[in-house]
């Protein structure tokens, strides 16, 4: 399915099921991400239960340096 | 001896009335031991998006615990999107204390005092700890006081520049007329300007760059402590400053050469 990532169109392999999916394929390294799909936020445990649709928008977000 | 009062923002005491923003460090160690060394109270931090390439920590595990964490929405073109940021903050994090920089221009990085405005009214409303970062503009800066700001963050001068108070006259009637703990912010470059921001009177000042790209950040972050404490003190202690004439320190009498 496609998806829009960070604003980004994204078409994902037919693997990625839960938004966890999503995060294990791209952001494993990366520790500590806010998750929203379609302007809602994804909390840490709920990563496994929400699915993705085609169309969802998903923003990946973190805390960075910043004056 | 006057006894100065800590400063009272947000419904905390502050005592280090320096506050360091995260960005531009060689090092998140570094960082968070310039935290650490110079007993820094307040840091700023930003949101932005991940790439997928990008490894890293997320920055929230460099600053120590109890310190105060500051979001500020850089990147929001408008309110709407500084409101966004902030939401996402407080759902996120629980996060509620806002620095207000929204910026159309990436020339200058000149805040958009209206747009500021306009955040610092809603989200007041919903209950965060609001420090607008502004143009010194006494109107503007009356209506984010009259809308519930916890602050002002007056410029010094450009963002990043290090020119010190190139907006110094205008600072001044901020800090005359306005209620609110005024905080210097932007272009702070070398300890002398924090410590004459708080001559002029100033409740605190914000830097980022001039730390974070010193040599030594640790040493520098306790530079700017030590700067903004000893500019506090001689507006507390009273000392006038220039006086635009010459009068001397010794007696005028009794010399021992000449009659």
């Amino acid at each position: 399915m496609e998806i829009f990532l960070n604003g980004k169109k994204k078409l994902l392999d037919k693997k990625i099921i839960f938004i966890e999916d999503l995060i294990n394929a791209f952001f494993k390294e990366r520790k500590g991400v806010i998750i929203e799909v379609n302007g809602k936020l994804i909390g840490k445990d709920d990563k496994g239960k929400v699915k993705l649709n085609e169309g969802d928008r998903v923003e990946i977000i973190q805390f960075m340096g910043g004056g | 001896m006057k006894n100065d009062s800590t400063l009272n923002i947000g419904g905390r005491k502050i005592k280090n009335r320096f506050f360091l923003g995260t960005g531009k460090f060689g090092s998140k160690e570094i960082m968070k031991r310039s935290i650490e060394d110079a007993q820094i109270e307040i840091v700023t931090v930003s949101m932005r998006r991940v790439d997928a390439d990008e490894t890293g920590e997320n920055i929230l595990n460099f600053i120590p615990d109890n310190t105060i964490i500051m979001v500020n929405t850089s990147g929001a073109r408008n309110a709407a999107e500084a409101i966004r940021i902030a939401r996402l903050a407080k759902e996120a994090a629980g996060i509620n204390w806002i620095k207000i920089e929204v910026m159309n221009d990436s020339k200058y990085l000149l805040p958009d005092n209206n747009e500021t405005l306009k955040a610092v009214e809603i989200l007041a409303g919903e209950g965060f700890v609001v420090l607008p970062y502004m143009n010194p503009d006494l109107y503007i800066a009356r209506e984010m006081e009259k809308a519930g700001a916890a602050a002002i963050m007056p410029l010094g001068s450009l963002i990043g520049s290090g020119e010190g108070l190139e907006a110094e006259r205008f600072i001044r009637i901020i800090i005359d007329e306005i209620q609110l703990p005024v905080i210097v912010d932007a272009g702070i470059g070398v300890p002398s300007h924090a410590a004459q921001a708080m001559e002029m009177g100033a409740d605190g000042v914000l830097a980022n760059t001039a730390v974070a790209n010193a040599e030594d950040p640790i040493l520098a972050a306790i530079a700017f402590s030590k700067a903004v404490e000893a500019g506090r003190m001689a507006f507390i202690g009273g000392i006038s400053g220039p006086t635009g004439e010459a009068s001397p320190s010794s007696p005028i009498t009794g010399f021992l050469f000449g009659n």
